[in-house]
């Protein structure tokens, strides 16, 4: 008989339960103020509300050319940096490389005709120069995660010429694998009636989006787990951080996100053809910069197969992938992780430069 | 995050009562295991509403924050938890058997879905009733507030419905289709088509739950075939816990499932669409208002924020420009320092960055006109 629960053990649990929601809360109380990242830094350049920050390491870099790293639109880079044991970042300085990273900040109101082209063409384009120029390199390396990672892919397609060796993570190249969630979902909604009604997305909605992908894990489970390790201090604000990045997000300018749900997510551009980012036509044939490929296998926000078709789409005659066993997060927070992704990443990177 | 009037004595008071409290009911409990006489009942939603109790009396010394958020989400599945826990006792203190007991409380959930579906069936909205899943249910009004259409929550609790009419739709149907006559006449008209707007919105919202409940029937079938399993492996669930990640497990498996089918895309896209729809309309209305009370209206500011972002661009081109000439005299200044003394003078500066630096170099520019380097750190 598979239910076999005592009322007197349950009155049990129950009570356990509530003596450590109010421990627990003691504990919330004591948190403190929560950082948002941990490494020092410098920022070297602003333009906008757009930050261009440079890592400072406990070494000098072995490398001596830089990567640039590009990171979504949506939440806030400091995953990459998020406590002092949990960090791709210093592990990418432990690698001897020099690090520089695009802090896209908050758009406001006055962002929503922020376009693609905007953001590659402008922005990105003028962190590339500023890196190039402090460096006096004619090609940097680049480093894009998620969505960053589809604007490396179509960066280094317009613009080859500077860079040098391309990295991209947990990347999208193809939007419609069948095991594609967010795709499926937004191939029925009128994107042009959203961003004209709502001009920039607020974040609270890509949030809401985001979490319905696993609702009864991300909206319940998560908490009632979480109230059996708020006890201790440190797991709880480890927990209180995530918690912070996951509900950071920032709105995203109209257009780029018109731009970018249409183009990628319903008409998958970007492996189908016909890409155009202002002027410039988009076509991966363009790439011919090495390329590593670092997917994950649990990802349930960019499924692996999405990432791996990348093999065989650009004209590298020098592709190498890393499949990691986690998901889309843990692929930077995880244990695991640290050991294994920023050093392969590091050797990579040096090999080539 | 925390005001003065909390204090330590306070968490310390309110964890000594609830301490007793559940040592009470562990006595009373243990007073009516199997073979007592006597097993306690609990009055409905006792739990859940202790719960609830507690976290409004002590959220009241918290300030909003990312902490007290999460708090907010921990109470909230808590509840969850309590009524499932309360469900639970419950059945299990009847005495029946195991098997009695798993089977009354999937009956009582399964109908608890189905009454969602005849309820939207029927015209008559209802957000509640969704078990596990209600903080998905509950979220979406986080997104109208994202929208700043908190006044419009109520759109999705039965705004347009008339619970006490049976046919609510052919009740809105008539007054919708009223001729807007008089001096008001443009202005009823566009509140007709607001009206028309919001109520679009309250169907995809009710075809959106009743898709909810349906997946929430077939999650109980799920979970009903997972126990036959776990029975055939000899397994058991002892405790509230294992019941509630089983429980969890099945409802994802069943979601992720019903999220990849053609009727989500619709239901989902439905939604969105409609109330983009129905904020339009919104907006339409507040700009008319602003306009009338010469005030700048949406479309202005849209207006301006547009030729902002052309001159941005066409700074930003003129920038290029600027450092391209730049360098051009850079390097000619060093061809003529080589063959004459005298230096060129300065032609272009960027916001007084390196430009005035007359050594040729071969190195890109960067783009100072926008940069600015203030000391920061982590």
């Amino acid at each position: 008989m598979p239910f076999q629960m005592r009322p007197d053990e349950i009155l049990n649990e129950v009570k356990t339960f509530n003596e450590k929601l109010a421990q627990g809360m003691t504990n919330l109380m004591e948190v403190g103020e929560i950082s948002s990242g941990v490494t020092p830094f410098e920022v070297v350049y602003q333009e906008d509300k757009l930050k261009l920050i440079r890592y400072i390491g406990e070494k000098e870099p072995t490398n001596k050319m830089p990567v640039l790293i590009v990171y979504a639109l949506v939440n806030r880079p400091y995953m990459t940096d998020i406590q002092e044991n949990r960090s791709t970042i210093k592990g990418l300085l432990d690698a001897g490389q020099d690090v520089y990273l695009v802090d896209w900040g908050y758009p406001d109101a006055s962002d929503r005709y922020l376009t693609l082209d905007d953001y590659l063409n402008g922005y990105l384009d003028n962190c590339v120069d500023e890196i190039r120029a402090r460096h006096g390199l004619d090609a940097i390396n680049l480093l894009g995660i998620c969505q960053g990672g589809v604007f490396s892919l179509c960066y280094t397609a317009m613009h080859q010429e500077k860079i040098k060796n391309l990295v991209t993570m947990v990347t999208p190249v193809d939007f419609q694998t069948p095991d594609n969630m967010l795709s499926h979902w937004v191939q029925n909604m009128d994107i042009d009636l959203l961003v004209d009604t709502l001009g920039n997305v607020p974040g609270e909605m890509l949030n809401w989006t985001f979490l319905n992908l696993k609702p009864y894990q991300l909206m319940g489970q998560k908490y009632l787990g979480m109230v059996d390790v708020m006890g201790d201090s440190q797991t709880l604000k480890n927990f209180m951080r995530m918690e912070k990045w996951i509900f950071d997000s920032p709105d995203q300018a109209g257009e780029a996100f018109r731009e970018f749900t249409k183009n990628f997510f319903q008409q998958n551009k970007l492996l189908k053809g016909g890409l155009q980012i202002g002027g410039h036509a988009v076509d991966l044939k363009s790439i011919t910069a090495p390329i590593f490929n670092v997917f994950a296998e649990q990802d349930h926000l960019v499924p692996p197969d999405a990432s791996r078709v990348l093999n065989g789409a650009t004209s590298s005659s020098d592709y190498s992938e890393l499949s990691f066993k986690g998901g889309h997060i843990g692929i930077y927070v995880s244990g695991k992780a640290q050991k294994t992704i920023p050093p392969a990443i590091g050797a990579w990177l040096t090999e080539r430069s | 995050m925390v005001m003065d009037a909390w204090s330590d004595n306070m968490m310390k008071s309110w964890s000594d009562a609830q301490k007793r409290y559940w040592d009470a009911w562990s006595e009373l409990a243990n007073m009516g295991k199997p073979g007592s006489p006597v097993m306690p009942n609990i009055g409905a939603s006792a739990w859940p509403q202790g719960l609830d109790q507690w976290w409004k009396a002590v959220s009241q010394y918290s300030a909003p924050g990312a902490s007290t958020d999460a708090f907010q989400r921990m109470v909230d599945m808590g509840k969850v938890y309590m009524n499932l826990a309360e469900n639970a006792y419950n059945v299990q203190r009847a005495g029946t058997s195991g098997t009695e007991a798993m089977n009354a409380w999937m009956d009582a959930m399964e109908s608890g879905f189905r009454a969602c579906c005849t309820q939207l069936e029927a015209g008559k909205y209802t957000a509640h009733g969704f078990g596990i899943g209600q903080a998905a249910m509950d979220s979406w009004q986080r997104v109208l507030n994202s929208m700043g259409m908190q006044a419009f929550q109520q759109m999705g609790a039965g705004g347009f419905h008339m619970p006490l009419s049976e046919n609510w739709h052919e009740q809105l149907r008539k007054m919708l289709d009223t001729p807007a006559v008089g001096f008001n006449r443009e202005s009823q008209e566009r509140l007709q088509d607001l009206t028309q707007l919001g109520a679009n919105y309250q169907e995809a919202m009710d075809d959106y739950l009743e898709a909810f409940a349906k997946q929430g029937i077939e999650s109980v079938t799920a979970l009903r075939a997972r126990v036959a399993s776990l029975r055939e492996d000899g397994k058991k669930i002892s405790t509230l816990r294992e019941l509630y990640d089983l429980w969890v497990d099945v409802n994802e498996e069943v979601y992720g499932k019903f999220a990849m089918t053609d009727e989500y895309q619709v239901v989902y896209g439905d939604l969105v669409n409609a109330l983009m729809a129905f904020k339009q309309g919104i907006n339409a209305e507040l700009d008319s208002a602003y306009e009338a009370a010469n005030l700048p209206t949406r479309k202005d500011l849209n207006a301006a924020f547009q030729k902002q972002q052309e001159i941005r661009r066409e700074n930003r081109a003129l920038r290029k420009q600027l450092q391209e000439l730049a360098r051009k005299v850079d390097a000619m200044s060093a061809g003529s320092a080589s063959t004459a003394p005298e230096q060129l003078p300065v032609s272009v500066t960027d916001g007084g960055s390196d430009a005035d630096d007359n050594q040729a170099s071969a190195k890109p520019k960067a783009p100072r006109a926008a940069s600015k380097k203030p000391a920061a750190s982590a």
